[in-house]
C-alpha cells in the first residue's frame, strides 16, 4: 500500500536539498521501524518518492511524499512513529493510506503556492503591487491574490505552474526569478521581504484546485 | 549565540548550506536554557578541522562528543572548517566561527579541541583559532578560556603546532577527557566564584591559567607546549629537551600516552549524529578493535595505537543491530586497523548477516588482508553485489616486503587473487609504495610486474564478459618516514626522485586495464616535515597561513611553492626535515613522548630491516 504524507521542513530544514529530504525521509521510515518496500537490485532502497523540487533556502508547510509499504500500516500510526525520527524542523502533519496505485506526485501536481510577506517602510497602494504581479511573466502565474494585513503588511499569494499543462500554453514559475524581480520591486517601492515560502500544492480539476491529497482513495 | 535571522542572511548564497545548520538527528548538547542556568558548566567544542562531510565521517569525534555530553556538567558541541565561500563571508561579516548545536562563537567556548588526524590539517587549526577571534598563538592568549588543545596521529610528534596550543592529547581521549574536563572544571569554579578580582587583577589571572595548565600537564597523556622547550645545536639538531614545569627534574619529564585499556567500558556509539547532508563516509561506524599487532616497519598506526584491543563481539553484535536501527542507516562500517585479525570477525559478520537487516543494509570492511579466510569474509558480506576488494602489498618485491616486514608472501598474493577472480570479483585495487628503505630499482620493476601479472590472472580467470569489466587500481604513495616507527630516521627520497619512480611504474603497467592513483609527493615530503619537525616549525605553519595555505589535504588547494616560501621566510630548511637520515643517537623531538615503546625496540626493528637487505643482497 501507498502512504501519501505532507510535511512541512521550517527554520534550518530549509537549506536541505531534495536529494538530502530523500535520504533524510528513507532513514527516519528505517528508523521509526516502518517496513518500506524496497527497491530491487543490489542496494536496496526504501521506495519514497518526494513532490516537485522547491529551491534551496525556501521554507515549506506543503512538501508531499509517497512511501510504498509491504504490509497494512495506519496513517495515524505512521504520523506518530515517523514524527518521533525526524530531525527537528522537519515534521509530518498529515497522511492517508491506499492500496490503489497512485500517479506520482511529481506527474500530478500542477501548482505551487508561494505566500510573501511585504513590509512597507512608506505608504504604498496595493494596487501599485498588484499591478507589479499582473505584469511580471503571467503565463507562468495561474492565480495570485494580494492583500493589507495590516496597515503596512501584505500577503501575497503566489500560485505559480510547476508544470507544462498541455492544453495551456503556459510556463513555468521559476522562484527564484520572481524573488529577484520581487526584491526590485520592493526596494524601489520602500518595502521588504519580510519572508517567503511555499505553503500549498495542487492538482488542477476541472478548473478547480484539489489537494494532493484528493487522489487518495 | 546567531539567531536564525542572522545565520539565514549569512547563508545567503553559499554553496552547501546544510554544512553550517546542525539540527540532525542524534544530537546531545545542552540547550540553551540549561546553559544559562547552570553558568559553570564546561563548554567544549569539539571542531574537525575539514569540512562538515569530511568530519562528521570521524568516528573519534562522535566518541568524544557522547561522552562529554553524557555528564550532566559538561557540554560538548561540533564545529568544522568554513569551506572558501563561508569563510570569506564570516569575515566580512565580522562573524566568529560558531558551533553548529547552539551557534555559540568559538570564544566563549571554555575548550576548543581540534582533531589533528595528520600533518596536512595544521593550516585549517591555525585558521580555525583566527576565525574564532583568538591571536593564534597560546602565549597571546591571554584570558583563562578558552583553552586550545588537540589530539590525534598529527599530536604524537607535538613540537609543530605546539606553539598555537595550550595543551596536546596523546594516545586515546577517552582515557583522559573526563579527567580534562573535571580540572579545567575545578578552576572555572576558582574563576567564577572570585570573578571580579580576577577580572580586575592581571597577574592573579595569569597565575590562575598557569596553576591550571600545570594541574593539566599532570594528566596522563597530556602535553603541555608551555612547560617544555627545545635546545638545539649548532647543526639544528636537538641538543635537550627541557622542562620547566617543576623544580626537581633536570631530564625533562616524558609525556606517556593515555591508553584505554579495556574498549568494552566504553559504549560504543550506537546513536551517533546523523548528518542531513550527504558526507564522505555516510554510514554508521563501528570501531572493533584498536591497535595492530602486525608490526610493519613504516607504519605509525600499527605503533601509537597500541597494544591491541578487541572489543567483545556480543557487544558488537548487539550495537551493531542497535546501531542501525537507531540511525536508520543502511550501511555499516566495521572498523580497524586490520579487520582480518580480529578473533571473532567470522561470527559477527555472520550475526549481522544473519539478521532481518541485512537485506536492507550493505556492510564494508574496510583493511583485509589478502589471504583465503578475508576472502570468505568478504564473499559473505559482498553476496551478490561485488562491490570490490583492496590489497596493500605496500612493496613489489618479496625482499622489499620482507623489509619493510609486510608479511604477505608473493605465493599467497597470488592465489589470492586467482580466488577473487574465480569467485567474480573484476574491481581490486592495490596499494603500493615507492621510496622505501633499501629500495632498488628492481623494486620498482617489481610493482609493474605484480601488476601485470594480475592482468595475466584475470585474463586466466575471468571470462570474456568478466575480463571486459575488469577494473585495477593501483595506487601508488611516497613513503614518509614517521616518529615512532623503525624507520623514523630513514631519509625520505628526493621529490624529483619519487616522481621518477612513480613515472617508471606507470610506463611499464599495461595501463589499458589499471587506474593509477596516488598522493603527489610533494605534498608528501611537507607531510614528512612535519611529521618530523620540531619547534621552529611552528613559524613555517604560521606563514604559510598568512600566505593563505588552508585545506593542504586538498589536491586543488595545495602549492608547494607557497610552502617552500614558507619555509624559506621562517628561516627553515625543509630537507634538514625530509631527505636528511636522522642520527641514531641524536635527540629526536618526540623523545618528549613516551608512546609505550622503547626507542631500542626500534633501533633493533631497523637493523633487522638493515640485515634483511644484506642477507638478500647476498643471494643475488
Ligand atoms: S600496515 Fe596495517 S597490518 Fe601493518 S602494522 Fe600498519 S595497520 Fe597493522
Amino acid at each position: 500500500m501507498i502512504i501519501r504524507f505532507k510535511y512541512c521542513k521550517k527554520n534550518e530544514a530549509r537549506y536541505l536539498s531534495h536529494l538530502d529530504m530523500l535520504r533524510i525521509l528513507s532513514r527516519s521510515v528505517a528508523r521509526a521501524g516502518i517496513e518500506a518496500a524496497l527497491s530491487r537490485g543490489f542496494n536496496p532502497k526504501p521506495r519514497i518518492t518526494l513532490s516537485n523540487p522547491i529551491p534551496l533556502g525556501v521554507q515549506s508547510l506543503a512538501e508531499y511524499a509517497d512511501l510504498e509499504v509491504d504490509a497494512y500500516l495506519d496513517a495515524s500510526y505512521f504520523i506518530k512513529k515517523i514524527n518521533a525520527c525526524l530531525p527537528e524542523n522537519i515534521t509530518v502533519i498529515a497522511a492517508a493510506s491506499t492500496e490503489s496505485k497512485l500517479k506520482s506526485l511529481m506527474s500530478v501536481i500542477d501548482i505551487v503556492l508561494y505566500d510573501f510577506i511585504l513590509e512597507a517602510v512608506q505608504n504604498i497602494n496595493l494596487d501599485k503591487i498588484k499591478s507589479f504581479i499582473a505584469a511580471y511573466d503571467s503565463s507562468s502565474i495561474y492565480r495570485f491574490e494580494a492583500e493589507a494585513q495590516q496597515k503596512k503588511i501584505f500577503l501575497l499569494k503566489i500560485y505559480g505552474y510547476v508544470k507544462i499543462l498541455k492544453y495551456n500554453s503556459n510556463r513555468i514559475f521559476k522562484f527564484n526569478d520572481f524573488n529577484i524581480a520581487l526584491k526590485e520591486f520592493a526596494e524601489s517601492n520602500g518595502l521588504h521581504i519580510k519572508s517567503s515560502k511555499k505553503t500549498a500544492a495542487f492538482i488542477i480539476k476541472q478548473e478547480r484546485l484539489a489537494d494532493p491529497f484528493e487522489e487518495v482513495v | 549565540m546567531l539567531d536564525l535571522a542572522e545565520i539565514g542572511a549569512l547563508l545567503e548564497g553559499i554553496q552547501k548550506p546544510g554544512r553550517y545548520i546542525g539540527k540532525e538527528f542524534g544530537i546531545k548538547s545542552k540547550k540553551p536554557g540549561y546553559l544559562l542556568k547552570n553558568p559553570g558548566t564546561v563548554n567544549t567544542a569539539l571542531v574537525f578541522p575539514d569540512v562538515y562531510e569530511v568530519g562528521m565521517s570521524n568516528l573519534g569525534l562522535q566518541i568524544l562528543y557522547k561522552i562529554i555530553n553524557s555528564s550532566p556538567r559538561f557540554n560538548a558541541e561540533r564545529a568544522f572548517s568554513p569551506w572558501f565561500d563561508f569563510e570569506d563571508r564570516l569575515r566580512k561579516s565580522c562573524t566568529k566561527l560558531f558551533s553548529l548545536e547552539n551557534r555559540i562563537f568559538l570564544d566563549c567556548f571554555d575548550l576548543i579541541g581540534f582533531n589533528a588526524a595528520h600533518e596536512m590539517l595544521y593550516t585549517n587549526i591555525v585558521n580555525a583559532i583566527d576565525l574564532s577571534g583568538l591571536a593564534i598563538r597560546s602565549s597571546e592568549r591571554k584570558s583563562l578560556f578558552p583553552l586550545v588543545c588537540c589530539g590525534g596521529s598529527a599530536a604524537v610528534n607535538p613540537w609543530p603546532i605546539s606553539a598555537f596550543m595550550d595543551f596536546m592529547v596523546i594516545g586515546d581521549g577517552e582515557a583522559v577527557i573526563s579527567l580534562i574536563l573535571e580540572t579545567i572544571s575545578s578552576y572555572k569554579d576558582k574563576y567564577l566564584s572570585d570573578r571580579t578580582s580576577y577580572l580586575e587583577n592581571y597577574f592573579s589571572l595569569q597565575q590562575l591559567k598557569k596553576e591550571m595548565l600545570r594541574s593539566l600537564g599532570q594528566l596522563e597523556g597530556v602535553f603541555v607546549p608551555s612547560l617544555y622547550s627545545l635546545v638545539y645545536n649548532r647543526d639544528n639538531t636537538v641538543k635537550k629537551i627541557i622542562y620547566s614545569g617543576g623544580k626537581e627534574d633536570k631530564n625533562a619529564k616524558k609525556v606517556k600516552k593515555a591508553t584505554v585499556k579495556d574498549l568494552d567500558s566504553f559504549e560504543i556509539p550506537a546513536d551517533p549524529v546523523v548528518p542531513n547532508i550527504q558526507t564522505v563516509h555516510d554510514r554508521l561506524n563501528i570501531e572493533i578493535m584498536r591497535g595492530c599487532g602486525r608490526g610493519c616497519r613504516f607504519c605509525q598506526a600499527g605503533f601509537i595505537y597500541r597494544p591491541l584491543r578487541q572489543k567483545k563481539v556480543k557487544n558488537l553484535i548487539n550495537k551493531s543491530i542497535e546501531g542501525l536501527m537507531q540511525t536508520g542507516y543502511d550501511e555499516i562500517s566495521f572498523t580497524s586497523l586490520s579487520s582480518s585479525d580480529y578473533r571473532n570477525l567470522k561470527k559477527l559478520i555472520e550475526k549481522v548477516t544473519g539478521s532481518d537487516l541485512f537485506e536492507k543494509i550493505s556492510i564494508s570492511l574496510p583493511s583485509l588482508r589478502l589471504d583465503s579466510f578475508s576472502l570468505e569474509i568478504a564473499e559473505m558480506i559482498q553476496s551478490g553485489r561485488k562491490t570490490g576488494l583492496t590489497f596493500a602489498p605496500e612493496a613489489g618485491s618479496q625482499r622489499l616486503r620482507d623489509i619493510i616486514k609486510k608479511d604477505i608472501s608473493a605465493d599467497e598474493l597470488r592465489e589470492s587473487i586467482r580466488a577473487a577472480f574465480l569467485k567474480g570479483w573484476t574491481k581490486v585495487k592495490l596499494y603500493f609504495m615507492v621510496g622505501l628503505p633499501f629500495e632498488t630499482d628492481d623494486d620498482i620493476k617489481a610493482i609493474a610486474e605484480t601488476t601485470n601479472e594480475i592482468i595475466d590472472l584475470a585474463r586466466q580467470c575471468l571470462d570474456k564478459r568478466g575480463f571486459s569489466r575488469l577494473q585495477l587500481g593501483v595506487s601508488i604513495n611516497a613513503f614518509c618516514p614517521k616518529p615512532f616507527t623503525p624507520f623514523q630516521w630513514c631519509a625520505q627520497e628526493k621529490i624529483y626522485k619519487l616522481e621518477e619512480k612513480i613515472r617508471a611504474v606507470r610506463q611499464s603497467i599495461n595501463s589499458r586495464f589499471v587506474k593509477l592513483h596516488g598522493n603527489d609527493p610533494e605534498k608528501s615530503s611537507i607531510e614528512c616535515a612535519f611529521a618530523r619537525g620540531d619547534s621552529r616549525l611552528s613559524d613555517v605553519i604560521e606563514s604559510a597561513w598568512r600566505s593563505g595555505a588552508k585545506f593542504d589535504n586538498w589536491a586543488d588547494y595545495f602549492d608547494y611553492g607557497l610552502w617552500k616560501q614558507s619555509f624559506a621566510k621562517a628561516g627553515a630548511d625543509p630537507d634538514f626535515y625530509t631527505i636528511r637520515q636522522y642520527g641514531l643517537n641524536e635527540t629526536l623531538p618526540w623523545d618528549v613522548i613516551d608512546i609505550g615503546i622503547k626507542k631500542d625496540y626500534f633501533i633493533k626493528e631497523y637493523s633487522k630491516a638493515m640485515q634483511g637487505k644484506k642477507l638478500n643482497d647476498n643471494k643475488i
